[in-house]
């Protein structure tokens, strides 16, 4: 590829990002832009490429630095420069190409995958027209060419408002399954032992990955792991409550709830052992956490400590911790 | 990652042979530190070794010492960029303090992120970071900087051009 046409690539793909980015973009423009990346591989692969570094930044903590501190050590002088100034030429000789071979994450994201970040919840049209919305912290792979509806779900949750009216099913793959429908909405999640598909309305065909096939209702959902394990109940009522920013617990530790937090919430959370033990019951907001760590300290008596928004500490109160 | 062809590699010893002792010294000079120096240089021709084809390099010494100095370079913008992070944890109370792990890790994030943003102007990676690992949108950023959102779209459209460069090499 001439550099010219390589450079013309990157510059577009700037140029996506950055309407994308600006929350200004339109239901027919984040469309353009799918079509976009399928339109060459190299698109794709270049905005791969960013995601899986951006996602690894955001894996090794740099997510829970203040943005602030994070900012100025990056503007931190450099000494290079000083090093130019004093000392041109001890080892300076003529310039020379220098061909550095870096390593991209390939084979850790695959072409024009959609990524949710924390606390982020987004709503995208697909492009056979299905609804999709992405619970935070999840990626998904989307597969629309050659007249193919296939999603596969990395990570995460996902929800999906199936368009109606084709010949063929959608299909949602996951490690330990597939389920595939024509119209339903549909849920799937994915945890570290188990897969759960939600059906919410009509109904949907589920294979597993062991080979039992079955159909699930509206109101049904299955939990399964591939491996043997499939179960069938029906759907808990509080499925919906994530897609409305809540989350509803009862009686469970309040270390679960708090994991349950992570996705939503920027910057670390240290939680004591002793208040971890707490058991608690409610419905709190996914997209305020602060409310929801400010409601968890006046209903449960807890020190919650606030140290810049990125760090929060909540313990017992001295007095309970020793009793 | 690592596949020269018999050639290169025939070549690449030959280099190693003729001039890892002068490239040592060379470094040695520069940095007073023996161990380092044997990594720089040690460095230095693994990356010769990841070329393309570096039975073209003309000057060997020349090339070995470029190279060997952007790395030094390298070691150096870590130690600043290390010692910028340190400052900053500074203020914060000890039960606030990241552990050993998560501190190597962030470092290594930190350096390749600024990697990515090499060259771009104070408020382009300001811009960018307030965006990526803020979340702040593009009024909220240029209220914090001082400019209009139109001319955060811009500093962020250039950062992700930056990047998308530093990524994507041809």
């Amino acid at each position: 590829m001439s550099q010219s046409a390589h450079e013309q690539i990157l510059d577009e793909a700037a140029q996506w990002l950055a309407l994308l980015d600006s929350g200004h973009a339109s239901a027919q423009e984040e469309r353009a832009f799918l079509e976009w990346q399928a339109r060459d591989p190299r698109h794709a692969s270049s905005i791969q490429a960013f995601k899986g570094q951006m996602l690894g930044l955001q894996g090794a903590g740099l997510g829970r630095l203040a943005p602030e501190q994070l900012l100025k050590t990056i503007k931190a002088p450099s000494s290079r420069r000083a090093f130019i100034r004093n000392a041109t030429g001890l080892l300076g000789v003529s310039a020379a190409a220098i061909l550095t071979a870096r390593a991209l994450p390939d084979d850790v994201f695959a072409f024009h995958d959609l990524v949710s970040g924390t606390g982020q919840r987004r709503q995208l049209q697909l492009p056979d027209g299905s609804q999709l919305l992405l619970n935070a912290r999840s990626r998904i792979t989307p597969d629309f060419g050659d007249g193919n509806r296939h999603l596969t779900l990395r990570e995460g949750e996902l929800q999906v408002a199936v368009a109606q009216g084709r010949q063929q099913p959608l299909r949602i793959e996951t490690p330990a399954g597939v389920v595939s429908s024509l119209d339903s909405v549909l849920q799937v999640r994915r945890d570290a032992q188990l897969t759960r598909v939600l059906v919410l309305s009509s109904n949907a065909l589920l294979t597993t990955l062991d080979g039992q096939r079955l159909a699930l209702k509206a109101g049904q959902g299955a939990w399964f792991n591939g491996q043997g394990q499939l179960e069938v109940r029906t759907s808990p009522p509080d499925a919906l409550l994530w897609v409305k920013g809540l989350m509803k617990v009862y009686d469970q530790p309040l270390g679960s709830l708090i994991d349950a937090l992570r996705t939503y919430r920027s910057g670390i959370i240290r939680v004591s052992p002793q208040a971890a033990q707490l058991r608690v019951s409610g419905i709190y907001s996914l997209d305020d956490t602060r409310k929801t760590l400010l409601a968890l300290r006046d209903s449960l008596g807890l020190e919650v400590q606030f140290y810049t928004d990125y760090w929060v500490n909540i313990s017992l109160p001295e007095r309970a911790a020793k009793t | 990652m690592i596949n020269p062809t018999g050639f290169n590699r025939q070549f690449v010893s030959q280099l190693f042979v003729t001039n890892y002792s002068w490239l040592c010294s060379r470094v040695r000079a520069k940095v007073g530190c023996a161990a380092s120096a044997e990594d720089i240089a040690a460095e230095t021709f693994v990356r010769v070794l990841t070329m393309r084809d570096p039975g073209s390099v003309r000057e060997p010494r020349a090339f070995l010492s470029t190279i060997a100095r952007h790395l030094i370079y390298d070691v150096w913008r870590q130690r600043d960029l290390e010692n910028a992070y340190l400052k900053s944890l500074a203020d914060l109370p000890e039960q606030f303090q990241p552990s050993p792990e998560e501190h190597l890790i962030m470092i290594e994030a930190v350096v390749s992120l600024d990697k990515m943003l090499d060259g771009l102007p104070g408020r382009g990676k300001a811009a960018f970071i307030l965006r990526q690992f803020g979340n702040l949108t593009y009024e909220q950023i240029g209220e914090q900087l001082g400019i209009s959102a139109p001319r955060v779209h811009q500093y962020i459209t250039q950062a992700y051009r930056y990047s998308l460069k530093m990524l994507n090499p041809l």
